[in-house]
This record gives structure tokens, sequence and C-alpha cells, in this order.
């Protein structure tokens, strides 16, 4: 292999595979970097055995075709602190010869053949996904899935795809879930759900943000493959039973409240400022025209923040961990956030626009002993 | 740099079986093992203690009953009378006063002592505890190891190496010298199944795990392998706690055969369950630690632990964790021999102001206006007991044929 490279290019390709490169030093293999060249240009790859990511690196002159693999703890610092525009690299007896103009660098790679085959798009049952669309799937679920043990399935997103194109993801830990429903061109009428491992579905939608075109994705055995023309990524699925969340979301609610996403999560954040690890609790009062929020924490002292809200049912209260709230909060777009809930120990409703629902399960509040 | 600690980790001498020897002289020189009946060899239970002479037959302790009475049918088989054991461990306790008011129990045979202080009153430290050992002897005329170090890590390797009547000191500066030829498996946290884990990785002695790089073993094991790393090179800064009180409290129970019968297992659970919450009540004390102990009918036993956001008491709030503890430990197509739950963590009820809880989305249970029911059932059935018996009342959920029907035998 021979390659002229623009430095930065291969570099931002390298630190793209980052998040998908294994940090443990157990398995040598999953901290390499697969480097590809020929006819269509430079292919980097890498994968931690879960999730496998394929990138396309502009800006690469193939003079001679060829395959490397490389420890990317090793060779993206070198290129990243490399001055030059651009560095060529050729492989030499199993190591590979990093030029530019006042410095070489000779790094040992390993045999390109024990690098694992991360397998292609399937040819049937592709779905089709605008990229800004996932990216904005993505972000509003990822945030809620659950990230200690317990559950396995809920360490992943659900995926599901319905008919008439409907492409629905979401994501819950024990306590809240975040469900969106957008459409996504699904010319073969695949209907079914399966779920994908954060980490994936997080790069999935960054491979929407480095590409131009729509993502292209299917399922194939335990894999999920997407692909567009910045690159491919296989990510494996997690196998288990996500509970049923169409039960969980409240159908109807008798307080039903509208109010601006700002000021609620400027509230509830300087609420939280006297919440503890212990008592991470914001209780919220709806009296007629008016939403108080207080927090309390024996140790630390109390907050108590008023804002003025379109409400003239009966007084009525409900406590959250702050962060859930907060979370929601600090993603949606729109200026105003639709709050609805019965009681104070059923689950909450917060919709922003018609697509993203949001439940969070609240804080019973219960007496100390007597 | 902190004072350098003195500690003492005392462990008496295969203590239920010397007793035993002690209180009758025709069994002194003859093989006695403590523990469940035998049965003629068909007993399923465990044995506690057995003495040295039962050591020469392979026996050991934790080993099933019918293995030990296999090894040696001639041997004595005693049951525990834990009474009788109990009297001459608090009379050792108080031999330990004598010499430091800080010692923390951590079994009826075990015990840390912090003795920086008294060092100077009985001239340093192989002194002390020689004249420790001495005194155990006589008065109770049973003995003991001990082991000598900076720390309860090294106290504890140290004072099981030359047993019986066995003193081993080992000096700061000897720490990693002392520890590295040992197997991993002296160390606390290495059980069966961590040590195979870690021989996969080439690691069989303290050397090979202190030379492992510490982050590889944070990411393959968590916090427990960054505290195995620790413990390697004999980094234990734990104090000797002097508190005396109950750290965790359990329950365990041996099936009658071993089973796979999930509703059987079910209603035991919750029967532990139970007799745990009680307990948990009569102490006052609740736990934030609720831990599950699987034992297969192969005897490969594990335990899944789940610290929880607040601290249960109730039966059904410490069955809710035990069960699920249950079922990411539990392999399909095994029987099982032994479950058992242990609430760890405690605090006492009172010291305990909720602020709180975190409803779940999917488990109703404990979101429905139950709390209060559930105080009120506990009371309730406190009131029952107290009058009448631990038999007198119990949930329907805890109800299992099969454990009436073998009178319920349970491991001491």
């Amino acid at each position: 292999m021979r390659i002229v490279a623009n430095r930065e290019e291969l570099y931002r390709g390298l630190q793209r595979l980052g998040g998908v490169v294994s940090s443990g030093t157990q398995q040598p293999l999953y901290r390499h970097v697969k480097m590809e060249a020929g006819d269509e240009g430079l292919r980097i790859s890498a994968t931690d055995l879960e999730v496998g990511l394929t990138l396309k690196v502009d800006g690469v002159q193939v003079e001679e075709a060829g395959t490397v693999l490389l420890p990317h703890a090793r060779i993206s610092p070198v290129l990243g602190a490399t001055p030059d525009e651009s560095v060529t690299l050729a492989d030499a007896d199993g190591a590979v010869v990093i030029e530019a103009e006042n410095s070489r660098f000779r790094i040992l790679g390993e045999d390109p053949a024990s690098f694992p085959d991360l397998g292609e798009l399937p040819e049937d049952g592709i779905v089709e996904v605008d990229p800004d669309v996932l990216q904005y799937m993505v972000r509003r679920t990822v945030f809620a899935t659950a990230d200690e043990k317990g559950r396995y399935a809920l360490h992943g997103v659900l995926c599901v795809l319905g008919k008439e194109d409907t492409f629905e993801l979401v994501a819950a830990d024990g306590a809240r879930l975040a469900h969106v429903r957008k459409k996504a061109s699904n010319p073969a009428g695949v209907e079914g759900e399966f779920i994908i491992m954060r980490e994936g579905l997080e790069q999935m939608g960054r491979l929407a943000e480095y590409g131009k075109e729509p993502v292209h994705f299917g399922v194939l055995e335990n894999r999920l493959v997407a692909q567009n023309d910045a690159g491919r990524l296989v990510c494996q699925l997690i196998e288990g039973q996500f509970p049923n969340f169409r039960e969980v979301i409240p159908t109807e609610s008798k307080i039903n409240i509208q109010l601006g996403t700002q000021a609620l999560f400027s509230a509830v954040r300087r609420a939280s400022y006297v919440t503890t690890q212990e008592t991470r609790v914001v209780n919220f009062e709806f009296t007629t025209g008016e939403l108080q929020i207080t927090a309390e924490a024996a140790d630390v002292g109390q907050a108590e923040l008023k804002m003025p809200v379109e409400y003239d049912g009966e007084p009525a209260s409900i406590a959250f961990n702050p962060e859930y709230i907060e979370d929601v909060l600090a993603i949606v777009e729109r200026e105003t956030v639709k709050m609805r809930f019965t009681d104070r120990r059923s689950p909450c409703v917060l919709k922003s626009g018609l697509d993203y629902t949001y439940v969070v399960s609240p804080v019973i509040l219960e007496e100390p002993e007597t | 740099m902190a004072e350098e600690r003195v500690i003492i980790h005392v462990d008496m001498d295969a203590f239920f079986a010397a007793i035993e020897q002690r209180d009758n002289p025709p069994l002194r020189g003859r093989p006695v093992v403590v523990g469940a009946d035998p049965q003629g060899g068909k007993g399923r239970g465990v044995v506690s203690t057995c003495s040295y002479e039962a050591r020469e037959y392979g026996i050991h302790s934790a080993q099933p009953i019918s293995r030990a009475y296999r090894l040696c049918p001639d041997a004595v088989f005693l049951p525990v009378d834990g009474e009788k054991y109990g009297r001459e461990s608090r009379r050792i306790r108080h031999i330990f006063r004598e010499f430091t008011p800080q010692v923390q129990p951590i079994s009826i045979d075990e015990a840390f002592l912090d003795v920086t202080g008294s060092l100077r009153l009985f001239g340093g430290k192989r002194a002390l505890a020689r004249k420790l050992q001495r005194r155990i002897e006589q008065e109770t005329h049973l003995t003991a190891s001990l082991g000598v170090a900076p720390c309860k890590l090294v106290a504890k390797i140290a004072s099981d190496l030359e047993k019986p009547r066995g003193l081993v000191i080992v000096e700061p500066e000897e720490i990693e010298a002392f520890l590295r030829p040992l197997p991993v498996k002296v160390l606390p946290g290495v059980g069966p199944r961590m040590r195979q884990s870690l021989a996969r990785l080439g690691i069989r002695t303290i050397a090979h795990l202190a030379d492992y790089p510490r982050e590889s073993l944070r990411e393959r094991f968590g916090d427990h392998g960054e505290n195995l790393w620790s413990k390697a090179h004999g980094i234990d800064e734990s104090p000797v706690a002097t508190g005396g009180e109950a750290k965790s409290i359990g329950h365990e129970h041996t099936f009658g055969t071993d089973t796979d019968n999930w509703p059987e297992v079910r209603a035991t659970l919750m029967w532990l369950c139970e007799k745990t919450a009680r307990r948990l009540r009569k102490a006052e004390k609740r736990g934030f630690t609720v831990t599950t102990k699987i034992r297969f009918e192969d005897f490969t036993t594990l335990t899944r632990q789940q610290t929880l956001e607040f601290p249960v008491r109730e039966a059904t709030e410490i069955y809710a964790a035990a069960v699920r503890n249950l079922q990411e430990g539990y392999e399909a197509g095994r029987k099982l021999r032994l479950i058992g739950v242990t609430v760890s963590g405690l605090i006492g009820a009172r010291e305990w102001k909720p602020k709180g809880r975190q409803s779940s989305l999917f488990e109703h249970a404990p979101a429905e206006a139950s709390d209060d029911i559930h105080r009120r059932i506990a009371r309730a059935e406190d009131a029952v007991k107290d009058r009448f018996g631990e038999d007198a009342l119990r949930r329907g959920a805890s109800y299992s044929p099969q454990r009436r029907a073998e009178n319920k035998r349970e491991e001491p």
C-alpha cells in the first residue's frame, strides 16, 4: 500500500473511529484500525466487536492498493500532531512508514487478515431515512436509555417499523421513557421491532451527520447494517424483551398544562442546586395562574421558584427527579412543552410537537416513620 | 504519612471441634466433624468445622456432609451447638479487650484487633501477640492463630499460614514480598469464579495480579478489579470497625431435594425474605443492599447483589430485589440446592428520613398507594408472631408444600 493523504481528513476519520475502537488492553485486535486503499480511495474501519464502523476518507490519492492494520492509539496522535498538510503512508514489512516533510514514523502493524469481516448492507428490506430526521430521532431518545445493570434490553433503543412508512424509536430506563415517531421510506413494507445497542444508535446518528445523503439500513440475522455516502455501520442487536411501551404512556390525564420550555428548564435547574444525591427531588405545585417549584435538602437548604402558567383547575402537585426533567427540556427545540398528569403517583407526560412523547414516573414523597 | 498501624487478626483453630474435644476428653485425638447430620451418608448439609485429625482424611469446612462421611465414616459427627460456641466466643472477646478497646469481631471465631495504641504497654508487637495467644489458651484451653500486619488484609492472610497455634508477623516493608508468591485465591473477593477468570488472563499468583495493568483490570472487572489490584499491592486502609453490631441480616435454606421447581423456589425465597424482614424490624434497621446466594446442585455457589436507592425493610421490598438477583444468577437447566437472602448496608430505621422514592414505569407494585398498607401488614404480622410464634402467620406467597413436607430443615 502507498497513499498520499490530506492529513487533516485522515486524522478526522481516525478520530471519528475513536468512539468505536475498544480501549481495552485484552483484545489488541479491537484497538486497531484497518486501512484499505483501493480503486474507490481509502476506507478505514474499526470495531469493538459489538459496533463496527467503516468510513470513507476524502483527499487521498492511492498510488498502490493494499491493506494494513495499525494500532489506533499510535497512528491517531502521530497524524494529529504532524504539522504538514499532506502525509505519505506506505507499508514495509508488516509496518507502515508515515512520512511528512520533516518527519518519518515507522509504526508496527498486525496482519490485516485477522480483522473481522464487518458485513455488507443486506440486499432486501432496506429502509431509507433522511439524515436530519435520523439525527433528530437519535438525539431525542438515546439519553433516556438505562445505563446501570438490570434489564439488559433497556441498554438499547427499540426500533419499530410499521405500516405506512412509520419509523419509531423508544428508549427507557426504569423511571422514564422517550418515544419519537417519524416516517422512513420503506418500499419493501418491512414491519417489526428490534433493539439496537445505545452505542450503535449513537454511531448511526453520527453517520447521518458525517454524510449528506439519506441513510439506508436493514437487518440481517442479529445485526443492523446502516450505510450512506460517509460509510457503513454494523451493530449487534440486543436480544431481549423490551417492555410494552405503549402500555405505560397514559392516554388521558386530568391535568393539562402548557409551559415555556426555557423558563421551566431554568427553574428546575436552579431548584436542583439545593438537592443532594440522597434527595434528588423537585416538587411542582400548580395553583391558579402559577407554578411553584420547590426543593429542599436537610443539610443544604431550600429553594422556591415561581412561574406564571395558564392553569385554573384544582391545586395539584407532583414531584420529580430534576435530572429527568432537565434532560428532556435540554433537547427539545420548541418554545413550549405540554405537560399532563393525573395525580402524584401516576406517570406524567411531556409532549413537544406531535411526534415526541416523554413519560416520567414521579418521585413519591412519603412521610417519615413515626 | 499516617502512623503505622498494627492490626492483629485472631482466628481460632478448628473452633467448634476444639470446644467439643476440650469438653469431651474421649474425643481428643479423634477426627471430629461438627455440622449437619450425615444420616449415614445421605445427609444434605455441610461441615461447619472439623478437627485437625479429621482434616487428615481430606475433610474441610463447607464440604457436603455426605462427602465428609464417605471420607471418614468413623469420625465423630456432632451437631452445631451454637449457644455453647457463642459463650466461648464472648469469653474470648473479653480477653481481647484486655489488650485493646478496638476490637472488630467478624464471626464467631475470628476478630480484628487494632493494637497500635497498646504496643508500648506490652513491649512491642511480638510480645503482645504472644501474650494474647497464651491468655486465650490459659483461659479457654483453646488455641488461636494470629496474623500481625499493618492492615487487616495482610493480617488475615497471615493468620492462616501457620495454623494451628500460628503467629505470623509481617513488617510494613515485607508486605509485597510476603504477598507476591501466594495464590490469588487467598485474597478476599477471589472466589472460584474470579479465580478462573483471572487464570484465563494468566493471573495465578498475587505477583501476577500486582504486575497486571490496573486499568485493564478495571475495564474487565470494574471497581472490583481495581480493588483486587490494590489488595495485591497490600493496600487496605479499612479501619478496625468497633461498632460490634450486625453488618447484615439474612437467612438461607437448603432444599430437601435439589429443585428447579420455580414456584417452590419463589415461595422459599419469599419465606426467607419474611424472616429477614422480621429480624430487620426487630433490630430497627433498614438496609440498602440485597444479596441473593444461589448454590447449584453441583455445589457451585454464586451471589448476586444490588444496592437500592432506598433502604428496604419489608418482605415484599426485599423479595422484589432478591428475585431479580435470582433471575440474573440462575442458569436454566440447573437445579438449585440452596438459596439465601441477606440485607446489608444497614442503617437505623429512624436515621432514614425519606425524601421520596422514584417510582417505576414498568413495575407498579411500589408505586401504588401501598406503602402504608405494607407497613400496617408488617405491624400486624409482628403483633401476631410476637404472641403466637414465628409460624403463626405467613404470606400465601411463601407457602411451599415441599418445604412443609421436609419439616423445615435449615442450615445453621
